[in-house]
């Protein structure tokens, strides 16, 4: 054969072929005189000699015969055909709409059947990180198989989870970490605790940031440790260092039960004054209440505490917002120390308390010529921390700038209802898809139906947009799609009825008719 | 239009359209004709009719011979100067001896130059053996059409549809004398392939359960119509397949089709290793040298990851490789409904691999 190829490369003019050296059974079958026909005759032959004489080989390497097996039951068939109909909802929310499917598998403890388990990896390669998370939940052994044999799939997670969490990229690891913290803090700890020793003072600080996002009462003797000992106040430390101590700081101060935030709280109990009653306080029957900084550095006020004890320097702040660093270090307080404890101080009145910090002559600023409350940002940053739907239902209704849209997913339902009512909101999209709804909590029926009916009204003015559709989509009550419905009737009859059709019910229908065939399936 | 009317006969007219250009013409051209009763031919009209097909057929041969003899030259002369200068022609130049082919009428004939000229000449030596399979096989065909006189006519049959003749399927089903087998056809896989002409040839692959008679069902679309087709794969046909004429029937068409099911009445028959496989591809060679795509049903078939590709693995260790261009999304496929089991599997015997279509579990084909 090697024969037979040297000719073929090289050309029967330069290199007649050989036939002495060709196998008999082939030689004396060749008939050709010219020397080309006689090679075209030899490799003919020789072809189909050698394609049926030639035996598969064996493998050399060892066969992996481990059956991959499964230890959570596969999903019903109902609620695993609904994945087929993800094709047909709106791209925009179709994250949002499988990541709600996902939810009732993982309610459910199931995984995927092999029908539709590499198209749900392949989809989900372009979803969101929340979204491959939850795959990651619901693919089963075999799922995690492909994962780890396919490189061409990009799931930023540890292939074989937990167990290799030594070999993990920072960012694999970071992603890790913070889904096993929001389902099981403790093991989240003791994962992090096994390598804390050897991690960088920079990975550590990307750890404590993380965990400061999430942190829980389980967290606190970890991050006590870390406070009192790691990163206690050194002479020469790094500033990365003295910024770990700052995240532990603020973690410490936002739960009531630490060591920290008795101290801290018991040292602050000395500045608030309570005075006599002015004449609003005749009226009210409220005592007069005010914070108040000492004029000069105390055992509390003064830059070393706060640098030692909280890792707040004093400088680097906006001087335009706080003409001295206690004002800035106050503003820290105010942003970690929980509401609960500041209205304390105001017979638990959130309102009084919040009214104090905003409207307090020594607690504003004129900037541009406008008066600004130089802790606005640190109340907001509060009730978003502490997710406290009264303190951020009371600065909902008092500020008016863009932040009133960040408090919104952290005030109660029947409020944010009220707020969109109020204001006439209801098509607006930034203030309507932002409120504190999920994909599992809707709006109320009567609410939605009356977004329903606006989007309509909107639509036969020839004004809508597809995006009211897809934040009806997502969030109107599923019993509310019998209004839709018979909107959609009515609609029929307008020369309007495209502009309704196409922004409104197709975008909407689809999806909430998932929406509801999911929630039969969890009943 | 201009050089056309100077000089015709330098273009080459094709007097019998393929039938998929025949269908498409037909439905689009003039509005359904209100059906007549047929035409009663007398016995002197249809022995006119018969001798001018005859001619038709006899004169197509000779344009096909004579194709075939150019091309022989072209080998002949590719062969002299040496296979080295295949990666350094001109594309252009395979492209216009296939063009020639196909004015010869001829156009499986072309589609062998066509592979020559598609080899991958950057990977490594893998095109040398390639492409001496495809001379091999390409001379082989030329010297049947050169003694196509002295073959037998289901040889002569094979040969014409090689070269490119076209099969009608209505001709096909019409026809009472053609083999059919009735069973229930277990549609293993499909493969849609567009060529450069922009034809889309979509292939289906039939496996009768209880005959274990395999066959190909073709259809044809282009950018104008498309392909009309109700075979599902993975799904079970019951019905009776009619197979065109061949040493080796294998393609076919559905004559009667009763019912479409998911069950399976039986697995069809598997071989127990690669080595049994082998044997009965070499006896099969015997029968039609040019045979390809056998499908074969392997018993415990593994797909193992190899350092390089994908390999399928038989008890006996013994494995066969998967071509380098095959879709990873299938292997996946695999490992999602086997979890590494090993299964019965349904294959592509493709020149030198072999491409998984299919595994059967818990008595369901699963498509891959």
């Amino acid at each position: 054969m090697e024969l037979l190829r040297e000719t073929a490369l090289v050309g029967t003019e330069k290199k007649p072929l050989d036939a002495t050296a060709l196998p008999e059974a082939v030689k004396h079958l060749l008939s050709a005189t010219d020397p080309e026909t006689q090679f075209l005759q030899a490799t003919t032959l020789l072809n189909f000699y050698k394609q049926a004489g030639t035996y598969p080989t064996a493998y050399k390497g060892v066969v992996d015969e481990a059956v991959i097996e499964e230890d959570k039951p596969v999903a019903p068939s109902e609620l695993l055909d609904l994945y087929a109909k993800f094709g047909m909802v709106d791209y925009q929310i179709r994250d949002t709409m499988i990541g709600l499917w996902l939810n009732a598998l993982i309610d459910q403890s199931a995984i995927v059947g092999p029908d539709i388990l590499v198209g749900l990896i392949r989809d989900g390669q372009n979803a969101s990180a929340l979204t491959k998370a939850k795959i990651l939940r619901v693919i089963g052994n075999k799922g995690a198989w492909i994962l780890r044999n396919d490189s061409a799939l990009s799931y930023p997670v540890l292939p074989s989870g937990a167990g290799s969490w030594e070999d993990g990229t920072t960012h694999e690891r970071k992603i890790l970490f913070a889904n096993l913290h929001t389902q099981h803090p403790i093991e989240a700890i003791e994962l992090l605790k096994r390598t804390w020793a050897t991690e960088s003072v920079v990975t550590k600080k990307v750890f404590l940031d993380l965990l400061k996002d999430d942190f829980v009462a389980s967290d606190v003797s970890f991050a006590e440790a870390c406070y009192n000992e790691e990163f206690k106040h050194q002479p020469k430390e790094k500033k990365t260092e003295r910024e770990c101590r700052r995240l532990l700081a603020e973690m410490l101060l936002s739960l009531t039960d630490t060591a920290l935030y008795k101290n801290v709280t018991a040292a602050l109990y000395a500045y608030h004054i309570k005075g006599k009653k002015g004449i609003m306080g005749f009226v009210t029957g409220k005592e007069a209440v005010s914070f108040q900084i000492p004029a000069s550095e105390d055992s509390f006020w003064n830059a070393a505490h706060f640098e030692q004890a909280f890792g707040l320097e004093s400088k680097s702040f906006d001087i335009a917002l706080f003409n001295s660093p206690q004002l800035y270090w106050l503003s820290c307080l105010l942003e970690w120390i929980p509401m609960s404890y500041w209205a304390k101080h105001f017979d638990n009145d959130y309102e009084r308390s919040i009214d104090y910090w905003l409207t307090n002559k020594d607690y504003q600023t004129i900037i541009n010529g406008e008066v600004v409350p130089i802790f606005r940002k640190s109340l907001v940053e509060n009730a978003l921390k502490h997710r406290d739907p009264e303190s951020a239902w009371i600065l909902v209704n008092k500020i008016n700038s863009a932040e009133v849209t960040s408090l919104l997913p952290v005030i109660r339902p029947e409020h944010f209802e009220a707020f969109i009512k109020r204001n006439k909101y209801w098509n607006d999209i930034e203030f309507l898809s932002n409120g504190p709804f999920s994909q599992e909590r809707s709006w109320s029926r009567a609410f939605s139906e009356q977004v329903i009916e606006q989007a309509y009204d909107e639509a036969m003015r020839n004004k809508s947009s597809s995006h009211l559709g897809k934040v009806i989509a997502q969030f109107a009550h599923t019993e509310s799609i019998d209004t839709l419905y018979s909107f959609n009737e009515k609609a029929r009859e307008s020369s309007s009825y495209n502009v309704w059709n196409t922004g409104i019910f197709q975008v909407a229908h689809v999806a909430m008719d998932i929406r509801n065939k999911i929630n039969a399936i969890k009943k | 239009m201009l050089l056309h009317a100077a000089s015709e006969k330098n273009f080459a007219t094709q007097e019998e359209e393929p039938e998929w250009v025949k269908g498409w013409m037909d439905k689009r051209g003039t509005p359904p004709k209100p059906k007549t009763e047929e035409k009663v031919r007398t016995e002197e009209e249809q022995e006119q009719l018969d001798k001018n097909r005859e001619k038709t057929q006899t004169n197509r041969l000779l344009g096909v011979q004579e194709g075939a003899a150019e091309l022989t030259m072209w080998l002949k002369d590719l062969v002299r100067m040496g296979l080295l200068e295949l990666p350094s022609k001109n594309q252009q130049e395979f492209d216009r001896m296939a063009a020639r082919m196909v004015d010869a009428k001829a156009p499986g004939l072309a589609g062998w130059v066509r592979a020559l000229g598609r080899l991958n000449y950057d990977q490594g030596q893998a095109w040398q053996d390639e492409a001496l399979g495809i001379i091999s096989k390409l001379f082989l065909l030329l010297s049947a059409l050169k003694n196509f006189d002295r073959l037998s006519p289901l040889w002569q049959q094979t040969i014409r549809n090689l070269a490119g003749w076209s099969q009608s399927t209505k001709e096909l089903l019409a026809d009472k004398e053609a083999e059919t087998i009735k069973d229930h056809w277990l549609v293993v896989g499909q493969e849609v392939e567009t060529t450069s002409e922009d034809i889309t040839i979509q292939r289906n692959w039939l496996m009768g359960c209880t005959h274990n008679r395999q066959s190909m069902i073709l259809n044809f679309g282009t950018r104008f119509t498309n392909i009309e087709s109700n075979i599902l794969p993975g799904t079970i046909i019951e019905g009776e397949m009619a197979f065109f004429p061949s040493v080796w029937p294998q393609r076919g068409a559905l004559k009667i089709q009763r019912a479409v099911t998911n069950s399976l009445p039986a697995e069809p028959m598997a071989f127990e290793t690669w080595k049994d496989v082998h044997e009965y591809k070499a006896e099969q060679l015997q029968v039609n040298p040019w045979l390809n795509d056998i499908v074969v049903v392997l018993k415990d078939a593994l797909l193992i990851k190899s350092s390089t590709s994908w390999i399928v693995c038989d008890s006996s260790k013994h494995f066969q490789q998967l071509p380098s261009d095959f879709d990873i999304e299938k292997t996946l496929r695999w490992v999602a409904i086997s979890g590494n089991r090993r299964l019965n599997m349904v294959l592509i015997l493709r020149n030198n691999v072999v491409m998984p279509m299919g595994v059967f579990n818990n008595n369901h084909y699963h498509l891959l």
